[in-house]
């Protein structure tokens, strides 16, 4: 079983070596392989007793039959290869996912011949099957768990048929120039210093009400929606979004030390967190990682660099009791 | 569009199922004469259980009623199997198992194990039935096993009838030349072990023990005895085909029996210019006699043993069509050897038949020679006696009261009468058993011997002579040698009594019906010596094509063809389907191909969209530029929007919008409107702004 997995390994590593990562595929003969299945080899040895039953009954009958299918089981290589041969694949953008989840691979298949029964998918028997109209080109998102944070590259992708008779497997790996972003599974716990603070603060100067207090800015894409102020909305001064005065003054920062018991991996988890709370309700925030800084910000872009710095953190992923 | 499955645990689809069980009962239907009548009712009625099962989702049968099933058939077809031989219980067996089979049809590899069986199965069949019409439906049955393969390994969303049967006959159409030449060049070997066949043909043709009677049974039977081909493609005469097969030299009074006789090498050293060769093909008849021309003098088939009467035997009951070739002489030359075992061509029963004794003795007193005596007996048969198929029945001392008394007979009759009397009269005879005449097929050059043309004379030993055939027959009646037997006894009630008198009667009276069954033995004549007999005339045939056989030769031959063939076949794979059209861009090669006609420069470039073809189309045919704004919108949406926006009336509306086009492009053309100022396609521009 070991011997397998390590071949299979082996032969894993000889294909990414043997195919740069590219973003266009077409597969030609230099990429198809080409094999009988088991029923197919099933079937040639229901010949080979055929062809006994033909030779001791000296029966010429039997012998067409024989050579019948004998043929067919030729003529079945070119026309499972013809099903894969010029396929075109192209990988599309991928969504970043966070640690723990499916990302969807994204490709577009084109083809100027109808295809039959594409199984594709990075694992052989789990596959996703589809029919190619000609020229009608097909998106397909297959789905590859992410147990790592930072950017993760595609596997090696399989496409594969069977068609038309199930008697060969016509099969290719790709491999693309792909990689999806890989965000620090999120954690709750912990607390932050600065909302404590905050709450402190408000409770000292106490007479302010929140809402009076508040600076009005327009709206700017990547507002949520709980902190557009619907009430001047209402009055017609068109769209404005509330920034919290409270916070303003006393912003928030996600720190890296300020939980110097977790590990590495914990911490990021846990930052990822916060820094999707704070998104969620649309909170200035600022991010502090050793050496790196991201100055208070909010909106969509902000929280995509906040999550994109914590996954890249480190240069990838660190063992947990090192940090 | 997309599913995802687990591909090695597929579920069949109701497709895959349906053409499963059709290749079944396909495959199987023949071979239901020879599996017990039970097997075959308990599968009719499993089998339309299933696919009731499967065209609604009621009626499923229970766990219990399966296992009752399971059990009663396997013990069923065991008991069967092991009281039947050969062939029988194989087909039994492999029948049953692919039925039970059939109720627990879920996985792709329950399919494959049912598409296995039907391969095994339909191959089992030509061992009991090789005829041309069943080789046909052998095809068939293959048709069906490749649709079925092709339905489960193929989408659910697909079309489960005539798609698969369209796309299933190519395949195998590609399959064909390659399985031509290696049915052509593959070495013929002999049976690995021995195998038992079944033995069910029955016993026809000519008997071991004569009695008169016996072979005017034969004319009531009009299937073929065997077929005959020439190496010059010329019979001999018809008062020359005397085909020999037996002698019969032991006479008891009743009948007459098998002479034993010696085996006798070949006389293959013969060369002569009237040497006749040709090759036999005969029809099982379970027993060892072999046909040849009279006198035969030897066969080169290491089947066929001659014998020294000069009959040939084969060293086994031909249960199966044989052909051999052998070689006669029409007539031969006495070679001097004395007669071996005289008294035995003497022996009589002591007693019995005194007019006949008494005849013979009147003879003697007359002093006649041996060929007199001949003469005698001849004349007095041509002036007294009738040829019938239906002679009154002879009693007691038969000889005698059939010459003297009913004076009417068959073949059979005189040459038993003559026989004994030229015995009584000192001259070593015996009768000789064969068939006389043929039809001879223009079609194919062959010479076709039924069995009611069985036939039987006599010969005699005169010294210095040897053995002369002396045919009585031909003194009574020598129409029966000249004419076709057929058109002698066609009134005759006896005659054919066992084949279909209606059929051969029309046949008879409608010239072209005769044709017809002629050029079908014809046929049937080449297919049982090209086809079933191949592996006797693969050496020949290939030798005559390309001379001196050898394995690089054959190599050649093999991988030549085949590697054309296979090239062929991937270039249409490749090629031919990629000028597959979206059905909306047929309409749009159309109008192209339509303008094209009027001008060139209508044509639609290569590359150019559509959408900058009508624009272009505009400029030049401003008269029609609202059909085409609107015909290329259509187009846009049909070809580039989401299935789900396709409805059916927006492609109805393009079809109606595009034949518009077409009849006022014609129009225009007729009024000589299209073709001044033709504005020339930017195809550098073009490139650039394609849409991908």
């Amino acid at each position: 079983m070991a011997d397998r997995r390590s071949l299979r390994g082996r032969i894993q590593a000889w294909l990414v070596n043997r195919y740069p990562g590219q973003a266009v595929i077409r597969l030609t003969q230099k990429r198809i392989y080409i094999l009988p299945t088991l029923a197919g080899s099933a079937y040639l040895l229901v010949v080979l007793l055929i062809l006994l039953l033909a030779v001791n009954y000296q029966n010429n009958l039997a012998y067409a039959v024989c050579f019948t299918l004998l043929s067919l089981f030729i003529t079945a290589i070119l026309h499972t290869y013809a099903n894969l041969s010029g396929l075109e694949s192209r990988a599309l953008l991928t969504e970043p996912v966070f640690v723990g989840d499916e990302a969807y691979f994204r490709y577009q298949l084109n083809t100027d011949r109808g295809l039959f029964q594409l199984g594709l998918g990075f694992d052989k028997a789990q596959c996703m099957t589809l029919d190619l109209v000609a020229n009608r080109p097909a998106n397909v998102e297959i789905p590859s768990l992410c147990s790592q944070r930072g950017w993760q590259q595609a596997d090696l992708l399989y496409i594969g048929s069977l068609y038309p008779l199930g008697l060969f497997r016509a099969w290719s790996w790709l491999r693309f120039e792909q990689s999806v972003l890989v965000y620090p599974k999120p954690v709750a716990g912990g607390e932050i210093e600065a909302l404590r603070g905050a709450e402190q603060h408000k409770h000292a100067v106490g007479a302010r009400g929140d809402d009076e207090f508040q600076e009005l800015k327009s709206y700017y894409p990547g507002a949520t929606k709980s902190s557009i102020a619907w009430k001047v909305y209402a009055k017609g001064h068109g769209l404005q979004v509330k920034e919290h005065q409270g916070y303003a003054g006393n912003e928030l920062w996600l720190d890296w030390d300020s939980w110097p018991e977790l590990s590495v991996e914990a911490r990021l988890s846990r930052l990822c967190y916060w820094a999707l709370v704070f998104s969620q309700s649309g909170s200035r925030f600022g991010l502090r990682l050793p050496g790196k800084q991201i100055a208070p910000a909010t909106g969509v872009e902000h929280k995509k660099n906040v999550l994109t710095q914590l996954a890249l953190y480190g240069g990838g992923p660190e063992d947990g009791r090192s940090g | 569009m997309a599913e995802v499955v687990n591909q090695t645990s597929r579920e069949l689809t109701p497709g895959a199922k349906k053409w499963l069980l059709i290749m079944l009962i396909t495959v199987s239907a023949p071979q239901l004469m020879y599996v017990p009548l039970w097997l075959a009712v308990t599968g009719g009625c499993l089998l339309s259980w299933v696919w009731l099962t499967l065209e609604r989702h009621r009626y499923v049968i229970p766990r219990w009623g399966k296992g009752v099933v399971v059990i009663a058939v396997i013990l069923g077809v065991l008991v069967f199997s092991s009281q039947s031989k050969g062939l029988d219980g194989l087909s039994s067996l492999l029948i049953a198992g692919a039925l039970l089979k059939s109720m627990e049809l879920k996985k792709q590899r329950d399919g494959w194990v049912l598409v296995l069986v039907a391969c095994f199965i339909a191959a089992v069949g030509f061992l009991f039935n090789q005829s041309m019409p069943s080789a046909v439906y052998g095809g068939v049955s293959l048709l069906t096993i490749v649709c079925a393969l092709l339905m489960m390994h193929q989408g659910s969303t697909q079309a489960w009838l005539f798609l698969p049967v369209k796309k299933s006959l190519f395949m195998l159409l590609q399959s064909i030349p390659l399985m031509l030449i290696l049915f052509l060049i593959f070495p013929r070997i002999g049976p690995l072990w021995s195998v038992q066949y079944q033995q069910s043909t029955a016993k026809t043709g000519l008997s071991d023990r004569m009695q008169p009677g016996d072979i005017s049974r034969l004319t009531r039977s009009a299937s073929v005895a065997f077929r005959v081909s020439f190496t010059d493609n010329k019979p001999p005469a018809p008062e020359q085909r005397y085909w020999r097969v037996m002698t019969f030299a032991d006479f008891d009074g009743q009948g007459w029996s098998i002479a034993d006789v010696t085996k006798q090498d070949m006389q293959g050293d013969v060369s002569d210019d009237d040497l006749i060769e040709y090759q036999v093909i005969a029809e099982p008849s379970a027993s060892t006699w072999l046909f040849a021309l009279d006198y035969p003098l030897a066969s080169s088939a290491s089947a066929v043993q001659r014998y020294s009467d000069g009959t040939f035997k084969a060293r086994a009951a031909v249960s199966q069509r044989i052909s051999y070739t052998a070689s006669s002489l029409l007539i031969k030359p006495y070679d001097g050897h004395p007669l071996v075992n005289r008294p035995r061509y003497l022996a009589v029963p002591a007693a019995g038949n005194p007019q006949t004794r008494k005849m013979v003795r009147q003879w003697q007193q007359k002093g006649f020679s041996a060929e007199e005596k001949i003469a005698a007996l001849f004349k007095n048969f041509n002036q007294h006696f009738t040829y019938t198929l239906s002679p009154q029945k002879l009693q007691g001392n038969r000889i005698d009261q059939f010459l003297f008394d009913t004076r009417e007979g068959f073949c059979e009759h005189f040459a038993n009468a003559t026989a004994y009397t030229l015995r009584l009269a000192g001259i070593p005879s015996r009768v000789v058993g064969g068939y006389l005449g043929g039809e001879w097929n223009d079609y194919e050059e062959y010479l076709l011997i039924r069995q009611y043309e069985a036939h039987a004379w006599v010969e005699a030993w005169l010294d210095g002579k040897g053995w002369i055939r002396l045919d009585p027959t031909t003194a009574v009646a020598p129409e029966r040698v000249i004419q076709p037997f057929d058109q002698l006894f066609s009134s005759s009630p006896e005659f054919m009594a066992d084949s279909s008198m209606m059929a051969f009667r029309l046949q008879q009276n409608l010239a072209w019906l005769k044709t017809l069954s002629l050029r079908y033995d014809a046929l049937n004549y080449n297919w049982h010596r090209w086809i079933l007999g191949y592996h006797q005339q693969q050496n020949n045939l290939l030798q005559d094509w390309f001379g001196q056989i050898s394995l690089l030769k054959m190599l050649l031959l093999l991988f030549i063809p085949v590697g054309c063939m296979l090239m062929i076949v991937f270039w249409w794979l490749l090629k031919v389907q990629s000028r597959w059209m979206h059905p909306v861009d047929k309409e749009v090669v159309a109008i192209s191909d339509l303008l094209a006609k009027v001008s060139v420069e209508l044509k639609r470039a290569s590359g150019e969209t559509v959408q900058m073809y009508s624009v272009r189309l505009a400029e030049t045919l401003p008269e029609i530029r609202a059909e085409l704004d609107a015909w290329s919108g259509l187009y846009q949406r049909l070809r580039y929007a989401d299935a789900s926006a396709q409805a059916e009336d927006t492609s109805l509306q393009y079809h109606r919008l595009s034949q518009q086009l077409m009849s006022k492009i014609k129009r225009l053309g007729k009024q000589g409107v299209i073709g001044k100022g033709v504005k020339q396609p930017d195809v550098e521009k073009q490139i650039e702004t394609r849409v991908w």
